[in-house]
């Protein structure tokens, strides 16, 4: 019995990670040798592949647009959603139940439903195919989450130290960026995460806006699309290493903080 | 206290202010052009647009690739989501507890849930390839066209890599459920005699009913949000075996410039995903042990 489930789990384990594995081992092949036999380690590893992935693929450029997307997104994202949360959260006033609730209704429905009237507001303004534009639907479209996820934290902190901090003189801005922030940190941690995650693996909304300025899984998916017939399988797993090296270096890091993160929206 | 007042609400505007106004301008605000946008044909930004009242709802319904990705939108749903969240639990049992193992297992599943999604389909698009696929190292080849290619076989193969990107995420979802379980519980049911079906049945299963509730929650949004791993894996081939509703909408939007038809199609989903919330707030409407939340 006992045997029969370490069987189980190791089984699945292996069926998760022989995949990614396959991967990462024929991103250092060459394209004739994949096409050959599909399970071979080349010696030496032919990383050249990183090079037509970066260079003559786009992918260097699409690899920096993303980094600078997440960093930009998340740099207005955190203090926006944060003042929300606090807001909602620590102050009673009516129609504060209505504004939660509208907020946290975005998680419920796909992106892609309003995506023909958002190009066109988009486009209107000039601001698709634009870093600017892309930053600010990714704010947007992320409040849900952060908000309520922090709104979660703040709404969990005690009274006594607020209550002691306004009777020490302080101000509704010192309390909160000098007593709530640092307490609701966890749950800072737990958004940033999240979000950087998310927003590093975005398709839909980039997809949709960035027709020549490509993120990094649009320029991965659009790559894949025109290799059809004739692919360069190598520089195809290169790129694929691309998108999925710097999400797997954070969780071998912080991996409990990951795991929680990944869970915050469905247990507190 | 008037100046106080004056401060506190300036605060409170301040803090919300940025945010909300995001929100309402860019995804409230769409999602509403939405319906408005579902009664007009047009294909683009400067094209005229000609009101045509339900005409495109009329005629979503007289396209053969509609129903198809109707039909698969609601078998993710109504099928592989539960047979999912089955194997999620059942996993979950088996991967439950402090042992170094169990953590170490339970840390691998999750990773496919952080990976993109592109990279998910890419990784099964070319494990099903017939030319340089993994499966084909492994002797399961499939059809002449790979598992992927084939009408038979295309929905499956995706729905294989649906379970694959999302089982971990839910096994660790039931994993912290169980693992919310008071030791008393246990120590009761030892007591009683209650163990194996029985003991999930009557003790296990309703004290988990918070976590099936968020379970049931995430699958149906995930469910009816399949787009990236149709979109990179098969773009909906073979003859839309693996179209789904989002997808769909994205074709009409990009390839066909059937603006007017994509937001018909668009509201369609909200009603289906109003519809389903609906129905799962019906299913769990109330917990059936007293006093837990």
């Amino acid at each position: 019995m006992k045997l029969l489930r370490s069987g189980l789990l190791v089984g699945f384990g292996v069926v998760v990670i022989l995949p990614v594995l396959w991967v990462f081992f024929s991103s250092v092949r060459g394209n004739q040798e994949i096409l050959n036999s599909p399970f071979a380690v080349t010696i030496p590893p032919a990383f050249d592949n990183f090079g037509k992935a970066w260079g003559a693929q786009n992918l260097g450029a699409a690899f920096i647009l993303s980094l600078i997307v997440t960093l930009l997104t998340l740099v207005f994202l955190i203090p926006i959603g944060g003042m929300m949360a606090y807001a909602l959260s620590r102050y009673q006033f009516r129609g504060s139940g209505l504004i939660l609730g509208l907020v946290t209704l975005g998680m419920l429905f796909p992106n892609l439903l309003a995506a023909v009237p958002l190009f066109l507001m988009m486009a209107d303004m000039g601001l698709d195919d634009s870093l600017l534009g892309l930053v600010m639907a990714y704010v947007a479209y992320s409040l849900s989450f952060t908000v309520f996820v922090l709104h979660g934290f703040f709404a969990a902190l005690p009274n006594e130290l607020a209550e002691a901090a306004t009777i020490d003189g302080a101000g509704h801005w010192s309390l909160f960026l000098r007593v709530m922030v640092p307490l609701a940190s966890p749950g800072i941690w737990v958004v940033v995460i999240f979000n950087v995650i998310g927003l590093w693996n975005e398709y839909n909304l980039a997809k949709i806006l960035m027709l020549q300025q490509k993120t990094l899984p649009v320029g991965l998916a659009d790559l894949i699309s025109q290799q059809q017939y004739a692919g360069d399988w190598g520089a195809i797993f290169a790129g694929a290493v691309l998108v999925i090296f710097p999400v797997m270096t954070l969780y071998l890091f912080l991996k409990d903080k990951v795991q929680q993160a990944m869970l915050a929206g469905a247990i507190k | 206290m008037a100046g106080q007042d004056i401060r506190k609400t300036g605060f409170v505007l301040t803090c919300l202010v940025p945010g909300l106004t995001l929100y309402l301008w860019l995804v409230v605000v769409p999602f509403i052009k939405t319906l408005e946008l579902s009664g007009y044909r047009f294909s683009g930004v400067s094209t005229k647009r000609t009101w045509v009242g339900f005409e495109n709802f009329a005629d979503l319904g007289n396209r053969e690739e509609f129903w198809w990705a109707v039909r698969n939108s609601f078998t993710i749903l109504l099928v592989v989501a539960p047979i999912l969240l089955l194997m999620a639990m059942g996993l979950a049992h088996l991967a439950q507890g402090d042992s170094k193992g169990a953590k170490l297992m339970r840390t691998i599943y999750l990773f496919p849930n952080l990976i993109s999604l592109v990279a998910a389909a890419l990784i099964w698009r070319a494990a099903y390839n017939p030319s340089v696929g993994l499966l084909r190292g492994i002797g399961l080849a499939g059809p002449e066209n790979g598992w992927l290619g084939d009408v038979g076989t295309a929905f499956g193969a995706f729905a294989v890599a649906f379970v694959w990107v999302s089982l971990g995420f839910y096994t660790m979802l039931y994993c912290a459920g169980l693992a919310g379980i008071p030791g008393e519980v246990h120590e009761a049911c030892e007591l009683e005699g209650a163990k194996g079906w029985r003991k999930y049945w009557l003790v296990t299963r309703p004290l988990m009913w918070p976590v099936r509730r968020v379970a049931s929650v995430h699958v149906t949004i995930a469910s009816l949000g399949v787009f990236a791993l149709v979109n990179v894996m098969t773009e909906g081939a073979p003859s839309n075996r693996t179209e789904t509703m989002l997808h769909s909408l994205y074709r009409m939007m990009t390839t066909g410039g059937e603006f007017g038809k994509a937001a018909a199609m668009g509201v369609v989903m909200m009603v289906v995903t109003a519809l389903a919330s609906i129905a799962l707030w019906g299913v769990f409407r109330r917990n059936p042990v007293e006093g837990q939340r």
